[in-house]
């Protein structure tokens, strides 16, 4: 693939000052969750990564969507970035979905004119039932928050998309159709950058792979170097290269820790 | 593409929206707030202590508008930023309109309690119309104190919890050191000091010379409170700014 990176990461650390037991933040004692991050993507493409828990995948998303500052190092992307990372509606959980829905599209960065008039678009990608608009949002199941976080993320037609490992939350049918939808959206010289314990997503979704351990990373590649690769053996607690595997053990990722 | 305006006023509406939920009257409360406490400050002071004080509850309301503001302000400040982690982690935006959200919203509900007081001391035959100006800025003075300060707490909350629970007891003894049940010059000497340094005391001040005495406050008073709120809110706005990067790690 040619032409200028839609988003490149230079040499990117990021930590976090380590809590005491009562809360406090200790003035000297950091906890690195990035070290010296390094990757880039071209338009088109989508990036699968892939760690253990506390790897700094998620950390790693929150410096691509702007909200985390890094310590060192620079992230640029090209065009607009939409994220699907933290799906806790915290102190607007008792807006009814359409509500909040609003509030986070503006938030998001979507004018309050558009806001107002984008509703049916997004409804049809979610496709809940029409009611349960009208509902607070803290009766809604981890399932139906991811589905009106991701539809107002594709709504947004962002440069770069960025899903968290939120993604397995998804039904079958969800899943299907928000995959096809990124595929098109890149397709149109968008990217995304998937976060996912998940081999199958990586085989169905993604082009180029990186596998982080304890905040560096320490496999990049294309997907099916990193099906065979030792790295991602051990991110995606499989026993043996995810290459060697079938088509239904991959379906079946529970079956392959029991090998 | 949403503009600061735009998440300013959303964030507002949420605000409201909120206000109102799970509650039967939810946006009464704001507005019933300070006639409770004028209701019972009348009990315990004109009834059980028989204070005798000239028109003692205009004195009191007038300075009750803007102290249950300030406490409507601030207590629903202090939380802001810490019950939207999620969000603060999620995205870039000004963090400061979370709390200045909540000052917002529960500035409309104070002016309509003023609105309400004003029409009653016309009613009345209590108001001088040509001082009712005067409101306007010891409004602005106030609306830019309360801004600033609950940046401030809701800025310290993330980084120490103990503000939270200690924040009504707090309140409870501003409000006793506040010329708000009593008249000033009843502070004593020792601590009439508070008069000059607390910006609180100055703008109850020039709420109460505008609503019930009739009088204009001194014009270069008027300017030193306007000054001092100015600098306090552009100090607190700096300040947030300054520790704004560190927000998503800390929230």
């Amino acid at each position: 693939m040619t032409g200028a990176p839609l988003l490149l990461v230079e040499d990117l650390w990021e930590g976090f000052r380590v809590r005491t037991d009562h809360g406090s933040l200790r003035r000297r004692q950091v906890r690195w969750a990035l070290r010296g991050v390094s990757f880039e993507l071209r338009p088109g493409q989508v990036l699968g990564v892939v760690g253990g828990n506390g790897a700094g995948k998620t950390t790693l998303l929150r410096c691509l969507a702007g909200a985390l500052e890094p310590v060192r190092g620079r992230v640029r992307a090209a065009g607009s970035v939409a994220s699907v990372i933290d799906l806790y509606p915290g102190a607007s959980r008792d807006l009814s979905g359409r509500e909040y829905l609003r509030f986070l599209a503006v938030v998001s960065g979507v004018s309050r004119s558009e806001a107002a008039v984008m509703h049916d678009d997004v409804i049809e990608l979610a496709a809940f039932p029409a009611e349960r608009w009208s509902e607070p949002v803290l009766s809604y199941s981890l399932g139906m928050l991811l589905r009106l976080h991701a539809s107002l993320a594709l709504h947004m037609r962002p440069g770069l998309l960025l899903v968290d490992e939120v993604l397995s939350a998804a039904d079958a049918g969800f899943r299907t159709r928000f995959l096809a939808a990124v595929a098109e959206l890149c397709h149109s010289g968008s990217g995304a950058v998937f976060v996912t314990h998940d081999p199958t997503l990586l085989a169905e979704a993604c082009q180029r792979v990186l596998v982080l351990d304890e905040g560096a990373i320490t496999f990049s590649g294309t997907v099916s170097e990193a099906l065979a690769s030792e790295e991602l053996v051990a991110a995606t607690s499989a026993t043996r290269p995810l290459a060697d595997l079938t088509v239904a053990e991959l379906v079946a990722p529970r079956r392959i820790r029991s090998h | 593409m949403a503009t600061r305006q735009d998440v300013a006023l959303i964030m507002v509406e949420r605000r409201l929206r909120l206000w109102a939920k799970r509650s039967w009257v939810g946006m009464v409360w704001p507005i019933a707030t300070p006639l409770v406490l004028l209701a019972l400050y009348l009990f315990v002071f004109k009834s059980v202590l028989r204070v005798q004080f000239h028109d003692y509850p205009a004195f009191l309301f007038s300075g009750l508008i803007p102290w249950t503001f300030l406490v409507n302000a601030v207590t629903n400040s202090v939380q802001s930023i810490s019950s939207d982690a999620d969000l603060v982690r999620r995205s870039r935006f000004a963090y400061e309109l979370l709390p200045l959200a909540c000052v917002a919203a529960a500035a409309l509900f104070s002016l309509a309690v003023l609105a309400g007081f004003i029409v009653y001391q016309a009613a009345t035959g209590h108001l001088v119309y040509s001082v009712v100006g005067e409101l306007v800025p010891a409004l602005v003075s106030l609306y830019l104190f309360v801004g600033g300060l609950s940046m401030l707490v809701a800025l310290f909350d993330l980084y120490n919890r103990d503000l939270r629970w200690v924040l009504g007891s707090l309140l409870t003894v501003w409000f006793f050191l506040l010329p708000i049940v009593y008249p000033q010059d009843r502070l004593g000497h020792r601590l009439s000091f508070l008069r000059s340094v607390d910006p609180m005391s100055l703008i109850i001040g020039e709420f109460r010379y505008a609503l019930v005495s009739g009088r204009v406050f001194e014009p270069i008073h008027v300017l030193d409170v306007f000054l001092i709120s100015v600098a306090f809110f552009l100090a607190c706005l700096v300040v947030f700014r300054r520790v704004s990067p560190q927000l998503p790690r800390v929230a």
